[in-house]
Order: C-alpha cells, then structure tokens, then sequence
C-alpha cells in the first residue's frame, strides 16, 4: 500500500482495483477451490489406477506364486497368475479353495498350523512340502510365509516357490557324488591293499626264501644263523610296515610330550647325511629350538619321510635339500596357512630342487599308497603318514611346487610354553632283568604261547600256558595264589582277554595282568586300566620289550 | 459508462421471515458444520439462536463463535479462522451488524489461505475465496452483507484496515427488517446515519455509475422518509423494512462506486479511538460535504434534492440548504455530540489525518484533499 494517494497514477491504479473487473479476486466462494479439488481427486484417482496397474503387474510376474490366506479358515483369500498357473486353476476357483487342499495327501508336515504365525515372528518358512496341483500332478515347495493386516484383519501371505526340479536335480546330485565317494573310497583302499600287499609280499618273498635256504643249512648252524637274521630281518621290516599302518590310520596321541624339536631334527640329519648319495647338497638351518607337544618318534619319522620324498625327487643326479626349522608367529586368520588358529607354530621347512609337480599332482601326494615313482622305489605311505602326523599334532602343511622348480613343504606345529625332558636314549642297553616268579601266559595261538615259554624260562621264571580264556580261569581258580602275573592276548575264541582280566582280579583283587592287543581290538588303554588290568602292551610281541614290562610289573613300578 | 465496468452483488433474499430459510439454503451449499459468527449483542437479542435453530432444523451442526467485539480486530478473526479449520466447518454464516459480517470475511479468506489478516490490505489482495458465506444482517445500515468490503482493526498500529476484494462478497444475503426491531434507538440512528453516508459517498464518487446511482439516491430519500419514523415507532414494520431496503441499496451503490473522504476520515477515527463507525461517519458528513462540494456541484444537487430540498439556482445556495438539512437532521436523529465530546484533541489531528490519507475510500472522492485540508476538516467537527 502506498502511504499517501497523492499520486495520480497510484490512485488510478486503486480505483480500478475497487470498480474494475477484479480478474484476481473471483466471488463465487470457493468454485476455484472446488475445480482444484475436483481436478486433484482425478489425478489422485488416475494415478491410483495407474499405480494398481502397475502393482497388479508386478503381482502377476513373481516366479513365486503368492497366495493371501484368511488364518483362521484356511480358505484362500487371493492369488495371482502365477499361483493359479502353478496348482492349475482359474482366479475364480482357486479363491474358493483352502490351502489345504493345495498340499499333497502324502505331505507328513501339517501346513495350515506351519505358517499360523506365533506373536513373537512375523515370517516363517516350510522346506520341501510336497503339494498337488488340479491335475494330481505333485510338486515340492518351499512357503515362505509372512503376515500381513490388510482392512484391519490379519492375514497369511504365503509365497509358494515350485522347486520340483531343484530338488530331484539336487537329490541325484547328492547321489553321484555319493557314488563318487564310494568309488574314491574302494580305490583308495585298492590302492592301500594293493601297496600293503604289494610290501608284504616283498617281505614274505625273503622270509620264505630264507626259510628255506635255513632248512637246507639246517645241519650247518652257522650258515642256518645267517639264513635265520635275514628271516628275523623281515619280520622287523614287516612289523615296521604295520607300525606305519597303524600309525596312519589311528591317531596315537599316547607318547606326545614336551618336545625340542630342533633335536629330533639334528638326529634326522646326522642320520639322512649318512644315508643320502654325495650328489645331493644338504643345507640345514636350525634357527628356532622351541618346544612343541610331540611324539619324537613321529617327528623323526617326518623329517626322514620328507628328506627321502626330496630324494626322490632329485633322484641321484643330486641337488640341494634344505631343511629349516623357525618359529613363526600366525597374527590372524591367515589364507595361506587357512586352517590354523593364530599363535605361534614351529615351522619346519623341507626343500629340494628336483623337478617338482603339477597342480594334478599336488592334489594327491597326502593319499596313501599315490605315487609316482617306480616300483621298489618308495612305498606310497610317506607323505600320507607325514600328512597323518602332522594333522594328529594339530598342525599343517602347506606344500609348494612348480614342475622343473622344485618342490618345498612347510610343516607347521604349535609351540608349547612347558618345558619338558630331552627324549632319553632307549634304555635298550640295559639288560633285561631275569626272575624267578610264577607267569601264566594266556594266548590262543599256541607258536605265541611256546615263544614266550621258551623266552621266559631262559630269563629263568616259571612259566605255565593256556590256549584260551576258560582253561587259563579253570586254573586259575583252582589256586588263586599259583601265579604272581598273568599275560593274556586280548582276541580270543570263546573268552576275551578283558572279561577273563575281569574274572581274575574278581578271584584275586591287586594281580598284576598284562593285555596285550592288536590293532583291531576294541579296547582302549583307559578301559584296560579302568578294569585294574596294569598293563596294556601293542602287538606284534617283542619278547626283550615283554620281559622289561614283566620286571617292571613285578618290581612294583605302576605305569 | 464508457468504462468497462463490473457490479457486485450476493444473491439476495429480501423481505419478513427471510432469516428462517437459512437453514435450507446453507444446506443447499451441502454444508454439514456451520460457524456460525455473531456477537454478544445479536446473540442476546436471540437471532443467532433463531439461526442456530433453522440450521439445526436442517440436520446441520453449529459452532457458534461471537467472540466480536463492536470493530472487530485482527486477533478475534484469526482466532475464529482456527475455529472454523480445528472444528471441521465448512461453511459460515454471519448474524449481526457490520462487526460479525466483517469478521465472518476475514475468517474466510484467512482459514483458505492460510495467511494473517493483515496481509489482505488493500485491494484485490486475496487469491483464493474463502467457504460459502450467508449473511443475516440485524441492522439497517452497514450493508456489510452486500459488499465487496471487510474492515478490521489492526489491534498493534491502531488504524482499521480496507480490505477490498470481489472474494469477499458474500454468497447469500438473507435480509429480514424483522431483524431490526431489536435495535436500540442509538444503534438505529447511527446505522441510519451510517446507510445515508454510503449512498451520498457512492453517488458523489469518482467511480459512480448509473446502476449504482439510482440505488444510492433511492436510499437517501428512504432514509429521509423512514429513518426519524423508525425511531419513534421502532416496531412499525412499514419503516424497518423501509430502512433495511435503504440500507440495501446503499450497499448496492457503495459497493460497486465505492465511497469517499468521510469513510476514509471515520475509519482512521474509528482505528484509533473505538468509537461508533455510525456516529463518526454523522460527525464527519457535513463538513465532508462542505469541503467536496465545488468539486460535484450537480452531484450534490440531486443528493439536496433527494433530501427534500428545492432546487436553487446559485449552487453556493444549494450547499449552504444542503448542509443545514444534514445538519437538522442529524441532530432530529439524536447525534449530537461533536469530535471534542468524544475525547479527542486536536493534536490527534495530524496523525488521524496521515491515516485518512492511506485509506483506499479516499481515491474516489470527487477530489483528493491534502493531509492539512483533512485536518482543517476534522477541526470543523469539534
């Protein structure tokens, strides 16, 4: 508003304002207001349909069928194309449906209560419901249900994913590989019989042939010993091969102790220097002399398996191994040592120049009895039982490899803070101390029995035998006191060595019993305890090692 | 007329028992809460009741705001805009004098364009029309039911405030003499006064016409018949109706002509002292009149003679008869007091008339005084 009217143009300007047309101040109240509503309820009106459109297109387009649900009845209160495709039916008969009927007859998992929602979850989900569609034609589906309050009543929106041809593509997935496994598994133990028997027979070869040999030299002892060493000589071989067997295929955790492993390692080396031709260089770098929780005969079996493999590899045209043994710290997750937790490992590194393998190879190299050497030239148990040890002190192994590079394992173990005792020498140079106490040797195969006769009476005990459990407890029994120990096989025909241990120590509590087992017996050394049995020794036998038990036994030592 | 011109007018509906259609007619708008904005007056006096009533009777809800006070301020609109939006109204309807019937404008245009009164000063200054709005007047005079006018104080500067805009301008004026039988004899005289001021002010403006001329002198002579009759026989339905229709087509006239000095004088008083807008606009005639009158000679001559006067041929004649019948007249009305009597000092003098000369009634006077020759006239009515 202008102050004052005083001029002309601006008085004229108002004038106009009160007597002219007024085109900016319409009277009819509200028509303007009215028109802009009226056109604002028609494009509100027009986007709804066109937003309907859209969504009903959207609705009709899943690959899921959706299916609205009334919960309490069950009764299908809506569905789109794509549900009424799935099961069969037109829009018209599928909204007057029950969900129920949609399932199979033979679906054991009760739908309608699956997808009734409980107040703390808004969704759930049913795997693999068998349904049927108008055509009795079956499928499976997985529902995925939700719920939804649409006009004030809440309501069941189940999502319906036809996965027919998923799951029977699944299931025959599952049975080739299953069919795979089996058949990895029978060639491997294929392999394993067939390289345990191809090693056996080698060993058998000998011992008959020196057995023969010593029946021919009978009348000459001194030839008949010789004959007689070599036959000893492989049975040793052959006890070693089921030694390595065993230890491949169980984990024997009873000797681990606190070990310097870096003193295991030198041994190995003063060993392998003398065993390996001049052309192969050996460089050796012993930096860390951390202590690990081992079993030092496994660890030594580890160096010599790997630095025989490099061997192998370089064959006799020589090259260098390098072994090093460092500690190496595992911050966090590492990729390249995937499986290890973080701390600090000992890390024991085997190298050669040899001509190394492909990623086929490498592959396979930890399957027992896979090789590709000759025959005669390595066994195919090496790196298996390396594999195998290693594991069983739960460490790692990472191998590297580029055919014509060389070829460089790295063995990791945990670090253990304990301080423990050097491995001691064997106490083999002590003489096995004799006796004179009553033994009762219980095994049913009689050549056992008079070996372990003969051995004991020598050492100058009284010994008596028995060929099974119910002879040796009839003996038993009829005089308690008649033997200060018992040795008794634990496989045997009509009584077991535990149950007969059972029945003695019932008869005479405190008897000290020796068990001795084979690889297949189901009996473990805390169970063998538990029963009051003192002893539990492995077969095969070695009548020096069970006369050393029987003394200690006798002398009062417990363990 | 050789302007393009445009008339205003609601749709009206004259005449005994007018009041008791409002009910079917504001359900004809398909109405279902009214506002119904009155004043303490009008409500004692039982119309607004009668109203309320008609539209109850019609199935409607009423929400009665009366919260007017005689110049009705810029607050008492807004706070009925909130009324009229918070309750859900969706149309009003005003029963009263000019104070509720102005109200009721503002209350519109401010609940549909969501901005303070204030803003719609001046002219054609309001976009959207307020909701349908139906008048009931209860006095003779105002014509606030027909025009295109709304006027509020602006509580805070002191001075009424002109909102002109053809938006304002009711839907529907139901006018009833009835209505007026209640009236106190000041009140019938000052909005007689009120009504014979419109008409001259109309038929004397820059922007008469002959629509709005023979409306503005059938109302001047009504009102000399009618006005001192009405006074001495208040229930004499012959001269109540006589009046509303006088005040009617002063409206009429003054609506579409607009109106002149006196109004532009009346409301600044009126803005600044609260008086009577009937009794200032009596005050101020004459000497309006006086100062205006070598400026529309002929003009004033029909008004002399619509007054009852003989014609004279010397014109300085006419004006000196003319100004002694207002002045008789006035006084036989019973207005008597003077500027003086009413407390005012002339050092207001400057100030009123710095606000007179803002006003936008001042722009079709026959002529545009200087804010001294506006003083000098003010001077004259102490």
């Amino acid at each position: 508003m202008p102050k004052h009217f005083k001029d002309p143009t601006e008085q004229n300007k108002l004038r106009k304002g009160i007597v002219g047309l007024g085109k900016s101040s319409l009277r009819k109240s509200y028509y303007p207001q009215l028109q802009k509503q009226i056109k604002e309820l028609k494009l509100a009106k027009e986007r709804a349909e066109e937003n309907e459109k859209k969504f009903s297109l959207i609705f009709n387009s899943t690959s899921d069928g959706i299916i609205l649900v009334d919960p309490d009845t069950g009764a299908i209160v809506l569905s789109n194309v794509t549900a009424q495709r799935m099961f069969g039916y037109l829009p018209e008969e599928m909204n007057q449906l029950h969900l129920d009927t949609l399932v199979s007859p033979r679906e054991e998992t009760p739908v309608m209560p699956g997808l009734i929602l409980g107040n703390s979850s808004d969704k759930s989900i049913l795997r693999g419901i068998s349904m049927e569609a108008n055509d009795k034609r079956t499928m499976v589906c997985d529902i995925n249900a939700s719920r939804v309050d649409i006009e004030g009543k809440t309501h069941i929106l189940a999502l319906v994913r036809d996965i027919t041809d998923l799951a029977t593509m699944e299931k025959e997935k599952e049975e080739i590989k299953a069919q795979l496994d089996q058949s990895r598994k029978m060639e491997a133990m294929g392999t394993l019989a067939g390289g345990i028997a191809h090693d056996f027979n080698n060993i058998l070869s000998g011992i008959f042939g020196y057995s023969q040999l010593a029946q021919s030299h009978i009348s000459n002892p001194e030839k008949a010993k010789t004959d007689i060493d070599q036959i000893l000589k492989g049975a040793k071989k052959a006890a070693d091969l089921i030694q390595q067997v065993l230890t491949f295929s169980r984990k024997s955790s009873h000797r681990k102790q606190v070990l310097p492993m870096f003193m295991v390692v030198g041994e190995a080396l003063k060993l392998l220097r003398s065993s390996l031709p001049a052309t192969i260089k050996i460089r050796d770098e012993i930096r860390s002399k951390a202590l690990v929780m081992a079993d030092p005969t496994n660890i030594h079996q580890v160096v010599i398996n790997l630095c025989t493999n490099a061997h192998h590899a370089m064959g006799d045209t020589g090259g260098t191994l390098t072994v090093k043994l460092m500690e190496k710290s595992i911050p966090e997750q590492d990729p390249s040592v995937a499986p290890l937790s973080p701390g600090n490992y000992l890390e024991l590194m085997v190298s050669d120049t040899g001509h190394g393998m492909d990623q086929q190879t490498l592959d396979r190299i930890f399957e027992p009895y896979f090789t590709t050497k000759k025959m005669g030239r390595g066994t195919g148990l090496g790196l298996a039982l390396v594999h195998s040890i290693v594991e069983d002190h739960q460490g790692h192994i990472v191998t590297r490899s580029e055919p014509g590079k060389g070829t460089s394992f790295h063995v990791f173990i945990p670090v253990t803070e304990k301080a423990g005792a050097a491995p001691g020498k064997n106490p083999e140079e002590k003489s096995v101390s004799k006796g004179t106490e009553r033994l009762l040797i219980v095994d049913d195969e009689p050549s056992l029995t008079r070996i372990a006769q003969t051995f004991f009476r020598e050492q100058g005990y009284s010994v008596a035998t028995a060929n099974n459990g119910v002879q040796a407890l009839e003996r038993f029994k009829s005089d308690p006191h008649e033997f200060d120990l018992v040795v008794t096989d634990m496989t045997m025909p009509e009584m077991t060595g535990d149950l007969l241990a059972t029945a003695l120590l019932k008869l005479r509590p405190g008897l000290p019993i020796i068990l001795c087992t084979g690889y297949s017996d189901n009996i473990s050394k805390n169970r063998a305890r538990s029963l009051g049995i003192k002893r539990y020794v492995e077969k095969p036998l070695q009548m020096t090692e069970l006369g050393k038990t029987v003394r200690a036994l006798l002398d009062g030592g417990e363990s | 007329m050789d302007e393009l011109r445009k008339f205003v007018a609601p749709e009206l509906i004259f005449g005994p028992g007018a009041l008791d259609s409002v009910g079917s007619y504001a359900r004809q708008f398909a109405a279902e809460k009214v506002l119904l904005v009155t004043d303490e007056g009008v409500l004692g006096a039982g119309w607004a009741h009668k109203v309320a009533t008609s539209l109850e009777k019609e199935g409607l809800t009423t929400e009665i705001y009366s919260n007017v006070s005689p110049n009705p301020r810029d607050h008492e609109v807004m706070a009925g805009a909130e009324t009229f939006l918070k309750t859900g109204c969706d149309l009003m309807v005003a029963v009263g004098g000019g104070s509720p019937i102005d109200c009721a404008k503002g209350i519109g245009i401010v609940s549909s364009n969501e901005q303070h009164i204030l803003e719609f000063e001046g002219v054609d200054r309001v976009s959207i029309p307020g909701p349908p709005l139906i008048c009931v007047p209860t006095t003779a005079g105002s014509a606030a039911d027909i025009s295109q006018f709304s006027i509020i104080c602006d509580s805070r500067r002191r001075i009424k405030i002109a909102i002109i805009s053809k938006s304002v301008v009711p839907d529907l004026s139901l006018i009833d003499p009835g209505t007026t039988t209640t009236l106190t004899k000041a009140l019938t005289a000052e909005t007689g006064m009120d009504a014979l001021v419109h008409a001259m002010e109309a038929y004397v403006s820059n922007a008469s016409s002959p629509i709005t001329d023979i409306n503005a002198i059938k109302a001047v002579s009504l009102i000399r018949e009618h006005l001192e009759s009405a006074l001495n026989h208040p229930l004499d339905m012959a001269h109540r109706s006589a009046m509303m229709l006088a005040s009617l087509l002063a409206g009429l006239a003054f609506s579409n002509a607009s109106l002149g000095l006196v109004h532009a004088m009346a409301h600044s008083l009126g803005g600044r002292f609260d008086l009577s807008h009937g009794e200032s606009n009596a005050i101020l005639l004459e000497p309006v009149v006086d100062f205006n009158f070598d400026h529309a000679r002929e003009r004033y001559g029909d008004l002399a003679l619509a007054m009852g006067l003989e014609p004279f041929r010397d014109p300085q004649e006419t004006r000196q008869a003319l100004l002694e019948t207002l002045t008789s007249f006035r006084k036989r009305v019973g207005i008597t007091t003077r500027l003086s009597g009413l407390g005012i000092s002339k050092e207001e003098l400057p100030t009123l008339a710095g606000f007179a000369m803002t006003d936008p009634c001042i722009v079709t006077n026959p002529v545009m005084p200087t804010k001294k020759e506006i003083e000098e006239i003010y001077a004259k009515a102490f």
